[in-house]
């Protein structure tokens, strides 16, 4: 990937007709429900503040509660593993499955799963995953990346769809009729169902980990997760150091936050909570195995990208987030999208190859507005283009002239010259260009390709600041 | 050193203050909690009704089933099965274990008021799975099992020991996943219909 593959994907999304009507049912859909679901409880900035506090304990605190939660997971009954980086966790995945004979496994929406590309890598040791989440379902069955963290599919139309089922699910009469969303969503239930019942292993996220119980807390609305889980006779978690909390009362207030953010639901349709393996007298999997995952998440606790951790995947950040909504998800390029996906990605892969990302932000600060947890969502890309500048990534152009900006803001005086100099060059062009700017030199040609400019009328905002005080 | 060693150690080794660790929330009670949970599961597409005994529940679920225009016939946790099914005219099905099934009719041990949600545990090796595998769901929960809120809900149910899953169920399945559609019935049950009990 080249720093420049963001502005172009950005472009060709913004060219797409297809995505614009996608992503503009996104914006009313998510915004309006968080609106509403916020409306209807009282507590729900209390519980924001609580939860930013639970979330910011958790990374403190996170090599003891990782330990903690070792400790009891284990004596539930539960394997727990540490993987390093993301070639670790696939090789401990691939391992169990080949100990255990398991040819076939069903998978829940994992983004884990997704940042460690394990499908790719089950496929080349011959085991087949095959994804369960609707939206995943249908990107898989494409060969796509998900578009947005919480729904994968949301840049396909229902014609999309029809289309893929009607190439992937060949055994069906090809006469159906799956022109609506209802026949659409059974086919897929039936055609899955077979996966959950015949399937050998269960592989899932988690949405926290709990300490003081070993637990692990995942959420649905589709029921996938619940079936993904209990079904099989073995069950595969992969869960990022993140997500730790200490307790159940803790647990419970993120959920009730969460919910709210992502989907303006009060409660997420479908909690599963795990500890240990199935005992005795109970259905579900004998084996059960959790790989905790690095993958660069000690170092960004250890940065001044510490509080990204705090991050509980709701997806409101990308809903409110003027970019996302004009871009979609694919533009950024990576597993996440949208304002957090803009301070993950760099992290995963690498910040030389995904220098735009940092500036695929307006800084208007919504992201940071509805984070349940209230992550500093534009300070984390700033300290991102900090880090880019420090490193030189920025074009010697750019670079040059932010150096020039500063050099004039350091002193009252140039500042004030350099800025009337400015002005009265944008006014003398606005007179020659016949009283608007049509065309401007170096970056300002970057703003009149699409657009006039007005030249600069009346005092300037310093002299009448001064004349206020 | 193993990756355990490692990351832990690079853990430690940047050390951050800890916020003091925020208060636990519980909803403020309510009256008539049974009320409160079945206008919270109405909302969420779910249904309630409540029962003068538990000799009514044949009769209840068979009334459900033909007002949905649904076979009369329903696999039955074994706890139930010593109800006059056939009075009601409701066809008793074996309980299969892991096999799905049209409707089932089993307990929830427990739910929460404040959001309309029904707790279950573990799958029953001898089934019905009614909140996994069935197309229409319906629980039997005791008037005394609706607790306040999810985290009640969990202590009532798990008492000294986790069962290997607890499954928190609002409202029937649903996804947004096609056009962000609401459309119910992705894989749990496409119907829920709750019987409280005295």
């Amino acid at each position: 990937m080249t720093a420049l593959d963001f502005k172009s994907r950005a472009h060709a999304a913004m060219n797409d007709a297809k995505l614009a009507p996608a992503l503009k049912r996104m914006k009313s859909h998510f915004q309006t429900g968080r609106a509403m679901a916020a409306a209807r409880f009282p507590e729900f900035e209390m519980l924001r503040d609580r939860a930013a506090a639970i979330r910011r304990r958790s990374i403190a605190l996170m090599p003891d509660l990782l330990e903690r939660f070792e400790a009891n997971a284990t004596a539930a009954g539960m394997q727990v593993h540490w993987a390093a980086d993301a070639a670790e966790a696939c090789a401990i995945a691939a391992r169990i499955c080949r100990d255990n004979g398991v040819r076939r496994a069903i998978k829940s929406k994992s983004m884990a799963t997704e940042e460690i590309h394990l499908n790719a890598h089950l496929a080349r040791e011959g085991i087949e995953a095959i994804e369960t989440d609707l939206g995943e379902y249908i990107i898989q069955l494409r060969g796509e990346r998900p578009s947005h963290i919480i729904a994968p599919a949301i840049h396909l139309s229902k014609e999309d769809v029809a289309e893929t089922f009607r190439a992937a699910h060949g055994d069906l009469p090809p006469g159906r009729d799956i022109a609506e969303r209802t026949a659409l969503v059974k086919e897929a239930r039936v055609k899955l169902r077979e996966a959950f019942l015949t399937a050998d292993a269960g592989i899932t996220g988690a949405n926290m980990l709990i300490a003081e119980t070993g637990t692990i807390l995942l959420v649905s609305n589709e029921g996938n997760i619940d079936l993904t889980a209990t079904a099989p006779r073995l069950h595969i978690a992969i869960a990022g150091l993140d997500k730790i909390v200490e307790s159940w009362d803790d647990a419970g207030i993120v959920l009730r936050v969460l919910a709210r953010s992502a989907t303006g639901q009060d409660m997420s349709s479908y909690v599963t909570c795990l500890t240990g393996a199935a005992a005795e007298g109970e259905a579900g999997p004998r084996q059960s195995h959790i790989i905790l995952l690095d993958n660069g998440r000690s170092a960004m606790r250890a940065s001044n990208k510490a509080e990204m951790l705090a991050c509980i995947r709701c997806g409101a950040c990308l809903n409110h987030c003027p970019i996302y909504a004009a871009t979609g998800g694919h533009a950024y390029g990576g597993t996440y999208s949208g304002p957090m996906g803009a301070v993950l990605t760099p992290l995963f892969d690498g910040l030389r190859e995904n220098a735009d990302l940092p500036n695929a932000s307006t800084f208007c600060g919504r992201c940071q507005e509805v984070c349940p947890v209230r992550i500093p969502l534009p300070m984390l890309l700033r300290h991102w283009r900090e880090d880019a500048f420090a490193a030189g990534i920025p074009p010697r152009g750019e670079r040059w002239g932010l150096g020039l900006w500063r050099w004039a803001g350091r002193a009252n005086w140039r500042y004030r010259l350099a800025t009337r100099a400015a002005s009265l060059g944008l006014r003398l062009t606005g007179w020659w260009q016949r009283g608007t700017i049509r065309r401007l030199p170096l970056a300002g040609g970057n703003f009149t390709a699409t657009r006039d400019m007005t030249p600069p009328s009346g005092a300037s905002f310093q002299s009448r600041w001064k004349g206020q005080r | 050193m193993t990756s355990r060693d490692t990351i832990l150690a690079r853990l430690r080794a940047a050390p951050h203050a800890a916020p003091a660790h925020p208060a636990p929330w519980r909803p403020a009670p309510v009256d008539d909690p049974a009320a409160q949970f079945t206008a919270r599961l109405t909302a969420v597409f779910g249904t309630a009704e409540r029962l003068g005994s538990p000799a009514d529940i044949p009769a209840a679920a068979a009334r459900y089933l033909a007002a949905q225009n649904l076979p009369l016939c329903a696999a039955i946790a074994a706890e139930f099965a010593a109800l006059d099914w056939e009075k009601a005219g409701l066809t008793p099905l074996p309980p299969p274990s892991k096999a799905s099934v049209s409707a089932a009719i089993a307990r929830a041990q427990a739910a929460s008021a404040e959001t309309g949600t029904l707790l279950l545990a573990s799958p029953d090796p001898e089934g019905p799975w009614p909140n996994l595998l069935a197309d229409t769901h319906i629980a039997v929960l005791s008037q005394a099992a609706i607790c306040a809120s999810f985290e009640d809900a969990v202590t009532r149910r798990a008492g000294n020991r986790l069962p290997r899953s607890l499954h928190a169920v609002t409202g029937p399945s649903r996804t947004g996943d096609i056009e962000q559609t609401l459309e119910l019935g992705a894989h749990g049950a496409v119907r829920l219909h709750v019987l409280i009990v005295p």
